[in-house]
């Protein structure tokens, strides 16, 4: 009976209410766009970087964090890879050798990292091989080739073809130096990549840091798209075992741990945006207190001739109270389905920035994409659904007393 | 006309009341919003600026490009008396590559023989630090290593290290020095290759002769960044004046990125805004039909009651902007003393080469008030002029009719 009164109430001032659903929902709609920007970008962000570093989950020597040096090393890496590769949400292994060293040119020298790879693997899942500038990437037969940063090259006075030599210290602390041809020079728009990286073959990388033929420093793991990166953490311990784990001395490490400053950043950044999306949703808010409010304050004869027909104050209060809970979920529905659908677009078509970026967009230190997708989350629209209606509800309480506090008298009037 | 308005304004008090604390808020909020925006904008580039890099930078020419050691400032002593007597803080640096051994690990360093009095007048590097100390005021064969740097040679405070250098005189320096201290993440650069020594033991070790390659000047913010490049190139004739934006493009894209994404923001904000406000004023309006009908009974024209309305709806927005952009102007200014301590949630970060300050401050300035609150304005009495008029068309007898 109340439903059917509050819902009857509400259209008899359809323009009001209509206005009301409309702020509510476009409000909300703003804070779910805003928010799967955000997670879309941080999305695009960690997969990048995972691709072209040490993967979602990578495994390494327990201390090789601490202090990372070609000695701490993951023995038998073809046995562990064949048992990561059995577990179902692995979509990519990739085995590298990360060690620090000198390049060294007739223009000069500067330190750079030292990254061995497999050219067959990281052609099909690192960015880094489809952004070459000059030259090619490197290819599974390139002996003594290497593949550098465009800041890099500039530095050393590098174009493909010229020769460059690497110096630095072989797992027993010995001084080694090995020559390597440019064989390409790639640009990410990020200073830490692409003036500090030399990637070679993984083979070349053995033979400079003097390590044993079945020996990486990091095996890298990529998650399959739809599986959840954060439960492969454990998967892959389990697939490993522990008595595997204590004999090799390995660590198994989420991508948190690998990049803590872009995890650092992230955090960073979802607390602006977490700041800003409040502000919006308390300032959505008090537009729809006023509303109430209002409603309330504009009726109180009628609300006055009710009470006099015998209507109790309870029931006043509850009808005002169901009024603004068919508001809010009229409102709320609406704003998360156009929020929903809007960054639904956002996501399959990628929204496309270049225009407005024509240099490109960086963002902690790694080159973003200028088309960016949004990532809807169902659980996340749901939180925020449900904390504006539940919110809006609260809020009605003030006027839902405001009602029943009403006099017969005034009705009368 | 305008005491009418006010009048009328308080006959109905407590719609009056509501409808001004919505605008009221929703402009606090606005400013507040702004703040905060601005702030974000202003703290990435104070970040960037005030660790080492500074405000602008005077090198010899093609220093930028290329870094020799023998690239040095032909005059720098004369333009570091220029600088201080102009009251500009500033900081003389020399920089030469060379190699650090510690046990059987050595790596690549950058040294950088620097005045730590200087350093400390005019940046926050003496004060960026993970463990340890920065130099004491006296050169004793002290270093401060990058963070990264330090971890490739097992490094830690108290150890000693090898630096083996080309010096200017062809001959190979060769000295020990003790970490005294470790840098926080200042960057991919800094963090593995800078060494930092006292400029006394720099020129020992590189026989340097007093060479200056870099003079960082940064004033905090106290001089406008246009001016403050205007009056170094005349200080430092004949040199290479350049400002942080130039040094360090990718961090002034990014600004560029956050400021459009921020401006983004703000219009979703005034959205959201002016449909609140736009709903309070045409729910105020529509509720006094009723009155609109008696008026035009009594002969009053249609334009009379629109202009009345739009009279009063500005009265009314006038001082609750009034009102909201002080509560605004409160909260700003005690979130740009206080701040946002970000750090519990996100700890440390650094970003693009710039170590981030974990406390985001708002910046208020008078200006950010400008567009709030010139918005709720217009605003407010378009939402109140349209439904006016339309009533106003209505025939009085509809008009009355109407609740």
């Amino acid at each position: 009976m109340i439903a059917r009164m509050a819902w009857r109430n509400l259209w008899r001032r359809k323009r009001r209410t209509l206005i009301t659903v409309a702020s509510i929902s476009l409000g909300l709609a703003c804070v779910v766009f805003f928010l799967s920007l955000a997670e879309g970008v941080y999305a695009q962000l960690v997969d990048d970087a995972v691709r072209m570093l040490a993967g979602h989950v990578t495994v390494e020597h327990e201390s090789y964090r601490d202090a990372p040096a070609v000695d701490l090393v993951v023995a038998d890496a073809s046995s562990l890879r064949r048992r990561i590769e059995g577990v179902e949400a692995v979509a990519a292994t990739k085995l590298l050798i990360a060690g620090q060293g000198i390049a060294r040119s007739g223009r000069g020298a500067v330190g750079v990292s030292i990254v061995g790879v497999e050219p067959q693997v990281e052609a099909k899942t690192s960015p880094l091989a489809r952004k070459m500038i000059a030259g090619r990437y490197l290819e599974s037969g390139d002996e003594s080739l290497a593949v550098i940063g465009s800041a890099l090259a500039e530095r050393l006075g590098l174009t493909p073809g010229n020769k460059l030599v690497i110096a630095s210290n072989d797992r027993d602390g010995n001084l080694v130096e090995r020559l390597f041809r440019v064989s390409g020079i790639f640009k990410t728009g990020a200073e830490e990549i692409d003036g500090y990286l030399v990637e070679v073959r993984l083979a070349d990388s053995r033979g400079l840091f003097g390590l044993g033929a079945d020996d990486v420093t990091q095996l890298g793991v990529l998650v399959r798209p739809g599986y959840d990166p954060a439960r492969l953490r454990e998967q892959l311990a389990a697939a490993i075992g522990d008595a595997e784990i204590g004999r090799l001395n390995l660590a198994v490490r989420p991508w948190q741990e690998v990049i803590p400053e872009l995890a650092a950043f992230i955090r960073l950044d979802r607390v602006s945006d977490h700041t800003f999306q409040a502000l919006l949703v308390v300032l959505v808010l008090s537009t729809i207190l006023n509303t109430l409010v209002m409603a309330v304050l504009e009726r109180e004869r009628e609300l006055g001739v009710m009470l006099a027909l015998g209507t109790s104050r309870g029931r006043l209060a509850t009808l005002v109270l169901v009024e603004a809970a068919i508001l809010a979920a009229i409102g709320c529905t609406a704003g998360l389905a156009l929020g929903g659908a809007v960054s639904g677009l956002v996501q399959v078509y990628g929204w496309d920035l270049s225009s407005l970026y024509p240099n490109g967009m960086t963002l902690s230190g790694l080159a973003l994409s200028t088309t960016i997708h949004a990532r809807v989350s169902a659980h996340k629209l749901f939180v925020i659904g449900a904390l504006v209606f539940a919110a809006t509800v609260i809020l009605a309480l003030f006027p839902a007393f405001r009602a029943a506090r009403v006099s017969a008298l005034e009705g009368a009037r | 006309m305008i005491r009418m308005g006010w009048r009328n304004l308080w006959r109905n008090r407590r719609r009056t009341a509501l409808t001004m604390t919505t605008v009221g808020f929703a402009t606090a909020i606005l400013v507040l919003t702004q703040a905060l925006m601005h702030g974000m904008v202003e703290g990435t580039a104070r970040n960037a600026t005030d660790t080492f890099v500074g405000e602008v930078q005077v090198h010899a020419p093609g220093w930028v490009t290329d870094r020799s050691f023998y690239n040095s400032l032909a005059a720098p002593r004369p333009v570091l008396a220029a600088l201080a007597e102009a009251g500009l803080p500033a900081a003389p640096r020399a920089y030469g590559f060379g190699l650090t051994a510690r046990a059987n690990k050595s790596a690549g360093a950058m040294f950088w023989g620097v005045d730590p009095a200087a350093e400390a007048g005019a940046f926050d590097l003496p004060a960026s630090l993970e463990r340890g100390s920065f130099l004491t005021a006296a050169a004793s064969r002290e270093v401060v290593l990058g963070r990264k740097l330090a971890r490739s040679l097992e490094a830690d405070v108290g150890s000693e290290v090898i630096a083996v250098v080309e010096a200017g005189d062809g001959s190979i320096g060769n000295e020990l020095f003790t970490v005294v201290g470790i840098l926080q993440g200042l960057g991919e650069t800094a963090d593995r290759s800078a060494a930092i020594l006292h400029s006394d033991d720099f020129n020992a070790l590189f026989v340097a002769g007093g060479r200056i390659h870099e003079i960082a000047v940064n004033t905090r913010g106290a001089v406008a960044p246009d001016r403050l490049e205007a009056r170094v190139v005349a200080l430092a004739r004949d040199a290479d004046v350049r400002t942080w934006r130039e040094l360090l493009p990718m961090v002034s894209d990014m600004l560029g990125v956050l400021d459009a994404s921020l401006w983004i923001f703000s219009s979703v904000f005034l959205l959201a805004a002016g449909l609140g406000v736009t709903n309070t004023m045409l729910m105020a309006v529509y509720e006094r039909t009723h009155e609109f009908g008696v008026l035009k009974a009594l002969g009053t024209p249609p334009l009379r009651i629109a202009a009345d309305v739009a009279v009063e709806a500005l009265l009314l927005a006038v001082v609750a902007t009034g009102i909201g952009a002080g509560a605004g102007t409160a909260g700003a200014l005690a979130l740009q003393r206080w701040g946002i301590d970000t750090a519990a949630w996100a700890g440390s970060t650094s970003l693009a080469g710039v170590a981030f300050d974990p406390i985001w401050r708002a910046s208020f300035s008078l200006g950010a008030l400008t567009t709030p609150v010139l918005t709720m304005w217009l605003v407010c009495v378009l939402a109140a002029v349209y439904p006016a008029a339309s009533v106003a068309r209505l025939r009085a007898v509809e008009a009355i009719g109407r609740t």
